[in-house]
């Protein structure tokens, strides 16, 4: 059978089993089925050029309660593009890279995956999850250095994530304690990952610690890994002076390299509910100012690396307005290179399981800039959740 | 930028009004208390045991539109508070859990939990009138609040003493407060929360007094925020199970992720 064939199966699967009446079997089996449709439609313009791509996107999670703390949990994704989805090296570099200038960087293509799926076996005190799970940790609100496995889109940082095949145990050491050992496979052993983090509440804010060792893969085709890279760090959040604050940092060393990176942030509200956040990053192995290498830029589109200057800034002002619509202004800056980016955004709740979102996209930079290279777009997003 | 998180400012709205207002005494005195005696009975009979609930909360936009969330609650005396939403589907499955002023919520798409912590409790619960630091208040307003008797009066056809509150912190969500108290049934009828500068941030009025277990409960709370009239919220609880068995593992970090 077939990748497809098989997801089809599944997919099958889970409607038939939600659809059966479980109530006989309710003492030993807790279901339950959710997701949402989504379509979204989006237009970017890149110097002279215009691209639209359009795209559904179809999420199916099933989760079951089985007794005793264990729990099986599997997100179904089926994802449609149509429109130009060749995605181009002019689209993502600037003008002075030349490296691959004219090359397809890749194509957007159908896909249908397992977004996760993992079992949970375990008692109150300790948990084994095995499977394709949620790794994601972190306070900041944009850029957690802690986060390494699946870091967020800096450009919407709340939405959908993989998971990441793996092996954790979960301690309990209290109500706001546990002790997280992770092993994640990457073909040899010896590539594969390892984490170690330990979170606790101490005094008011919420402390985490960890010791993790990983292996990136190359943004370059066929090139292997990065090379073993230790990490170590941990975060910190709580509230100061009536603020919302947080802390986030890792220090790395690969082979010869050796950098840090930090996130501090905090947020704010006013009475009449508009929220105030702002959150600064600083990546030690970024450059003060442009023009940024091939292989910054590389990294930086597959995900390996969070930014290419050494600071960024990220503020978000969001209020509601008549309730049902939220008005938001984003920006990131980068001050070395002294371009930015502004995302304005306007969410309509249209009903009670029907959300709109419209997002723009606008470059505000030079053309080597981090933030640079003359692209404006947007995208209106509908989303239907079941 | 996902703005998701600052709509899902929820919390265990159930448990500040269970808390706050729970347990009254049907034990009329013959003469009238005052002021403090009656917060302290007030605070007396808000101290629960344990308690399991279901309830919806019911927001009414002025342009007609209404939006139904309902959810489970369950809480262990005043400290210990966790709810999950059951409906709608967007909200399914989202969690919330306060450990004294402590509060985290779980946001199932992501499977990651964040603390929500300083001005972020004046955000509004799920777009409602409600705050998140409605919720993580202490309930004890003794403890917080020196009372004065203002009045008799009668609401709602129940007679009533009105007790005029200041904050003795300055930390807590409201600096001052005036309750209606049913002098008969010991139940609050309503409530206006003001601002330091005296401005009148919210009114709430309780209706559908039931008896259960003993006790005079409101089975349903209207919430007015006066810093903006697009909204209405009503609290209705549907079930409310006063001494129930309330496993200690419901309130853990452990459990707010993972739900079992």
């Amino acid at each position: 059978m077939s990748q497809s064939g098989r997801l089809r199966a599944i997919l099958f699967a889970l409607f038939i089993v939600a659809a059966i009446d479980v109530g006989s079997a309710q003492a030993q089996l807790d279901t339950r089925l959710s997701g949402y449709l989504e379509h979204q439609y989006s237009l970017t313009r890149t110097g002279d050029r215009w691209r639209q791509i359009d795209y559904d996107r179809f999420r199916a999670d099933f989760n079951v309660r089985a007794g005793r703390g264990s729990r099986a949990s599997v997100g179904v994704i089926y994802q449609l593009y149509r429109g130009d989805t060749r995605l181009e090296a002019s689209d993502f570099l600037p003008d002075g890279i030349r490296f691959g200038r004219d090359s397809v960087l890749t194509v957007l293509k159908n896909q249908n995956f397992l977004n996760h799926a993992y079992i949970v076996l375990g008692s109150r005190l300790i948990e084994v999850t095995a499977g394709k799970q949620y790794l994601t940790w972190g306070a900041a609100w944009v850029f957690n250095p802690t986060e390494l496995f699946r870091p967020k889109n800096a450009f919407e940082p709340g939405y959908d994530r993989e998971g990441v095949g793996a092996i954790s145990v979960r301690l309990a050491l209290g109500p706001m304690s546990e002790l997280l050992a992770g092993f994640i496979p990457n073909g040899r052993i010896d590539n594969s990952g390892r984490v170690v983090r330990l979170r606790h509440h101490i005094s008011g804010f919420d402390v985490s610690g960890l010791v993790a060792s990983t292996t990136d893969d190359s943004p370059r085709p066929f090139s292997g890994k990065l090379g073993r890279r230790l990490v170590v760090g941990g975060d910190i959040t709580g509230e100061l002076l009536g603020l919302g604050v947080w802390s986030e940092a890792t220090w790395s060393r690969r082979g010869d390299q050796r950098w840090g990176e930090l996130t501090i942030g905090g947020n704010y509200s006013l009475s009449d509910g508009t929220l105030i956040l702002l959150e600064a990053f600083f990546n030690g192995r970024g450059k003060s100012n442009g023009p940024y290498s091939a292989q910054s830029w590389l990294e930086k589109f597959s995900g390996v690396r969070r930014t290419l200057g050494k600071t960024t800034i990220v503020g978000l002002l969001s209020r509601s307005m008549g309730q049902l619509w939220t008005i938001g202004f984003a920006t990131l800056v980068n001050p070395g290179d002294g371009s930015a980016v502004v995302i304005p955004s306007i969410s309509y709740s249209f009903a009670d399981n029907v959300d709109l979102l419209f997002n723009g996209v606008l470059n505000l930079g030079g053309p080597d800039d981090e933030y640079g290279f003359d692209q404006i777009g947007g995208f209106l997003r509908g989303r239907i959740y079941f | 930028m996902d703005n998701r998180f600052i709509r899902l400012t929820p919390s265990n709205i159930l448990f500040v009004f269970v808390l706050f207002f729970g347990h009254w005494t049907t034990d009329e005195s013959s003469a009238q208390p005052t002021a403090e005696e009656i917060l302290r009975r007030v605070d007396e009979n808000m101290t629960i045991r344990t308690a399991r609930t279901r309830a919806v909360m019911t927001i009414t936009y002025r342009g007609g539109d209404v939006r139904e969330l309902e959810f489970n609650s369950w809480g262990i005396g005043t400290e210990k508070s966790f709810l999950e939403f059951v409906s709608p589907a967007r909200d399914a499955g989202s969690r919330f859990l306060r450990l004294d002023d402590n509060m985290w919520i779980f946001l199932p798409r992501a499977g990651k939990s964040v603390r929500i912590q300083g001005h972020m409790l004046r955000q509004g619960l799920m777009g409602s009138d409600f705050s998140y630091g409605d919720a993580s208040e202490n309930p004890s307003m003794s403890e917080d609040y020196d009372a004065v008797l203002e009045r008799s009066d009668t609401l709602s056809g129940r007679p009533s003493l009105v007790l005029y509150l200041t904050a003795k912190r300055k930390d807590v969500s409201y600096p001052s407060r005036r309750i209606w108290v049913d002098s008969e049934k010991w139940v609050p009828l309503k409530e206006e929360r003001f601002a330091r500068s005296g401005k009148l941030l919210k009114t709430a009025l309780m209706s559908d007094i039931r008896e259960i277990g003993g006790r005079w409960y409101p089975f349903r709370i209207d919430l007015n925020n006066a810093l903006q009239s697009e909204t209405k919220t009503s609290l209705q609880f549907l079930e409310l199970d006063f001494n129930a068995d309330v496993p200690d593992y419901i309130f853990t970090i452990r459990h707010l992720e993972s739900g079992t």
